[in-house]
């Protein structure tokens, strides 16, 4: 719970551009020994702090779904439509991002 | 966006990682720590409450394969390391890392990448369930059990001070537990592979 206030808060009142050119900063020395694309962290971190409340959000619909058809809470019902629900978005960002030109290739 | 020019260094050897890749790390990483929100479910017949972020290991691993599974955890570490209270319970922070389950947290990575190893050479489209089952298991119980308390274990002992022996029979308690969570996760990744594969392709 604190966490997801705590996503939702620091979503809220930081840009992610923002957070993301911190951590792209910070990371610069390990960029430059050829370790890691410090961009490409950051943009990672961002995108892990917006999907956050949205994957918290669709376990609550599973979870109510499991309610509205009488069925007990199980992880395994539970994992399953979680995990490819929210995977299935990850050709659709994918596309947004490189339509954005963010990673400059 | 920062104004220096970027290089183009392959994030690891082979491939360069495409930005489909970049996601699904941030996504499974996002999944493992919403993992970790979700309220234990005990099941009567164990007394240690299935947690569904430590399945994250297994799961990881058996779905989105070695590379990239292992990126999203080292993902969750540094998210732990900025102080982010990403571990079950709200826990995160430097403190937690040189802690006594410092080890297991620095061990996910290794976890993952053994188990998506394991998983990437034993799954094959059109095998039978039942070896695909039999892959999960394996790689999950190699991976996600034995690799993990190997690096959590000593750890611990060093930490603490405790003699090692005392650290790995304390242990034993959770295996119950963990094999029962292989199951779960070998169930769930095979769900995952025909309702979604991701595997095959590997970073």
């Amino acid at each position: 719970m604190t966490l997801v206030l705590f996503a939702a808060t620091v979503t809220a009142t930081t840009t992610i551009d923002a957070f993301m050119d911190e951590i792209t900063i910070l990371l610069g020395p390990l960029e430059r020994i050829g370790l890691l694309r410090a961009a490409d962290v950051s943009l990672a971190l961002g995108l892990v702090l917006r999907f956050v409340p949205e994957i918290f959000a669709r376990y609550q619909a599973i979870r109510e779904g499991h309610r509205a058809r009488g069925l007990p809470l199980r992880p395994l019902t539970i994992i399953g439509p979680l995990i490819i629900l929210t995977l299935k978005d990850a050709d659709m960002i994918a596309l947004a991002i490189d339509a954005r030109g963010f990673r400059r290739q | 966006m920062n104004a220096c020019i970027l290089i183009n260094v392959p994030i690891h050897m082979g491939r360069h990682m495409t930005t489909r890749d970049l996601v699904l790390i941030a996504l499974f990483a996002a999944i493992i720590v919403v993992l970790g929100i979700i309220p234990p479910v005990t099941l009567g017949f164990i007394p240690v409450p299935i947690t569904a972020q430590s399945m994250g290991v297994m799961l990881a691993g058996c779905i989105i394969g070695a590379k990239r599974g292992a990126l999203a955890y080292v993902l969750v570490i540094l998210m732990v390391a900025i102080g982010l209270p990403v571990l079950a319970g709200g826990n995160g922070g430097l403190a937690v890392l040189v802690g006594p389950t410092g080890g297991f947290i620095f061990g996910w990575a290794i976890a993952t990448y053994v188990t998506g190893l394991i998983a990437e050479r034993t799954i094959r489209d059109g095998q039978s369930e039942a070896r695909q089952f039999a892959g999960f298991f394996i790689a999950s119980v190699v991976g996600g059990i034995v690799v993990l308390y190997a690096i959590g274990m000593p750890w611990v002992s060093v930490v603490t001070g405790t003699p090692l022996m005392a650290v790995i029979t304390g242990s034993m308690a959770f295996i119950p537990g963990d094999l029962l969570k292989a199951v779960i996760a070998t169930l769930a990744a095979r769900a995952v592979l025909s309702g979604y594969p991701l595997l095959p392709q590997r970073a």
